[in-house]
């Protein structure tokens, strides 16, 4: 590894020699290591930190930050925190019950007394004053990475755990990729012209072309066109969710929706343009979709977490029907959307009909369904993909109406005007 | 089948010989690997239900969820991680994981890059291929593949 490759300052040189402390010392460390690996010629002065660790992720997880915290670390930016393995809040009687969640509840402590604010979302951007556009960030949750920098038009790298909280501690990052103008240039087209139009009735369709983009792209900056225009941020949120299961991108843009979109168009003719078709939408479809045999269990909403405009929309669809909910419906959202004075009547309405809502936490980590063995229905791409994995559980990807309507009629009817068509299994 | 020692730039130090375990497509550590047992579980990976301990794992990069560094910590410390990790494109997950499990005392992981263009070469090492067993050595920036005993 070669250190003359980069341009320290005389205050990243002090930090990294340890001349403010250990913990400064392994993150100046860290952070230059990463900014090596990806030919950063220098490092930039950031103005806010997100951090992806803030969930109980395991005993040596929890010995590190005790280390760090015996080493007076601090942050240098303002911090906030991503989602927790369990709802922290005390009024709440649902995830991770006794030791696993006074880990949950350790490892947020542990990083308040560092300086960060225990937000508990994986949704940042819903936050109070968001970042603004040009503005340098270490983010990580790539749900929030790829939306900050795509929908936004701040500037963060995919920020790793730890690496994340080594950019906090310095206040720097390594001005490479998606940081720089250049790194910001679409290298892939990933063009919707021949999808068929039903896809765009519901956000679950935007949300399987974000999981094709993702996984067409990898690691390069992708550029979406074909899409209606002036999209809302709800189905942002979504496409950034879901391609960031599939690839590893930081940032996408999305012709007719994000700020920085067009400013590339002239950069874009000689790129790789990938044509999806129906088919692909299919194929990514039903491997989240595997089985539908069952009667649906409960319906999770909200990965990631739910913000204002979409508990709205849930309340007034749910105030159409006649009958209550017979099987349960959770919403994930932020503890601050929570408690936010306005939205206060959009809770109420939501709690009144029955709706669960849960804070700081994704039900995907898995103890509100030990026991469940028929289908949970889920609006979301990357409910549906991380949840095979960790719950007892099948997992089915649905469009929101069908989620509503799952809830309250208990049988799980799939709309075949949204499906193309397409015969389930 | 012999391969000339690869140069490799190191990003994390250490030295490290295990098991060739060469990566067909893209891992999440989070998700994607049982932290229990070291063991692949994602569902669509080709490679679901390999071992990661004490392999010297080659991939293009790591892929999905940012905690992935936390995952792999967690496999470092309880001894169900690699013995080194090395990538065709930068990645700051495993940099992370082992200059965090070195931070704690844990045995330095190598982490390093190797040049995209012995991908091709380095494939054919893989498990499965001609039956046979290959085991890397990862010292100062070299790497060699030998034939196991």
């Amino acid at each position: 590894m070669n250190r003359s490759a980069i341009d320290l300052t005389p205050d990243d040189l002090a930090d990294l020699e340890g001349k403010r402390g250990r913990a400064v010392q392994w993150a100046m460390d860290l952070v230059m290591s990463v900014a090596i690996s990806l030919r950063a010629p220098r490092l930039v002065t950031i103005n806010g930190a997100h951090l992806v660790g803030a969930y109980h992720s395991g005993p040596a997880n929890l010995a590190f930050l005790n280390q760090l915290a015996g080493f007076d670390a601090r942050v240098r930016v303002p911090t906030t925190l991503n989602a927790s393995s369990a709802d922290l809040t005390d009024e709440a009687m649902h995830c991770y019950r006794g030791k696993e969640r006074e880990s949950a509840r350790e490892v947020v402590r542990l990083l308040c007394g560092m300086g960060c604010r225990a937000t508990l979302t994986c949704a940042p951007y819903f936050l109070q004053a968001p970042p603004a556009f040009g503005g340098y960030l270490a983010w990580a949750e790539s749900n929030a990475v790829l939306f900050a920098n795509s929908v936004l038009g701040a500037r963060t790298l995919k920020c790793t755990q730890y690496f994340d909280l080594a950019c906090a501690l310095v206040g720097r990052a390594p001005y490479a990729g998606v940081m720089t103008d250049e790194g910001r240039t679409p290298e892939i087209i990933i063009n919707t012209d021949h999808l068929s139009d039903s896809w765009f009735d519901d956000r679950i369709g935007f949300q399987l072309i974000g999981y094709a983009a993702g996984a067409a792209a990898g690691a390069k900056a992708a550029l979406i066109k074909g899409l209606p225009e002036c999209l809302d941020n709800t189905t942002l949120q979504g496409i950034c969710a879901a391609a960031g299961v599939s690839g590893s991108l930081a940032m996408l843009h999305i012709e007719g929706s994000t700020p920085e979109a067009l400013s590339h168009q002239s950069a874009m003719r000689n790129r790789d343009m990938i044509t999806l078709q129906d088919r692909d939408l299919h194929n990514i479809a039903e491997s989240l979709r595997s089985d539908l045999r069952s009667n649906p269990v409960g319906v999770c909403i909200g990965t990631p977490h739910a913000g204002p405009e979409l508990l709205t929309e849930i309340s007034a669809k749910l105030t159409q029907y006649e009958r209550s909910i017979r099987i349960p419906i959770y919403i994930s959202i932020g503890r601050n959307t929570y408690a936010d004075k306005k939205h206060i009547d959009v809770v109420d309405d939501l709690l009144s009909k029955g709706v669960t809502i849960v804070r700081d936490t994704c039900t995907y980590y898995g103890a509100l369904f030990e026991k469940t063995n028929g289908l949970l229905l889920t609006n979301s791409v990357k409910w549906a993909a991380y949840a095979s994995t960790g719950l007892p559980c099948a997992p089915v990807l649905a469009t929101l109406d069908e989620c509503l309507d799952s809830a309250v009629t208990g049988h799980y009817n799939p709309n075949q005007n949204f499906w193309n068509g397409w015969n389930d299994r | 089948m012999t391969v000339d020692p690869i140069a490799i730039e190191l990003f994390a130090p250490g030295e490290a010989k295990g098991r060739l375990l060469h990566l067909e497509e893209p891992l999440s550590f989070w998700g994607g690997v049982d932290l229990t047992s070291g063991a692949i579980i994602d569902v669509n990976h080709p490679q679901r239900g390999c071992s990661l301990i004490d392999v010297i794992l080659v991939m293009d990069q790591t892929k999905g969820s940012t905690a992935g560094a936390g995952a792999l910590l967690e496999l470092i410390v309880s001894g169900h991680g690699p013995a080194g990790v090395f990538t065709y494109d930068p990645d700051p997950a495993p940099i992370a994981a082992s200059k965090t499990a070195a931070m704690l005392g844990h045995r330095a992981m190598p982490v390093g890059l190797i040049s995209k263009s012995l991908r091709p070469v380095l494939k054919r090492f893989g498990p499965g291929v001609d039956g046979g067993q290959f085991v890397v050595q990862c010292s100062k920036n070299t790497l060699r593949v030998m034939e196991s005993d």
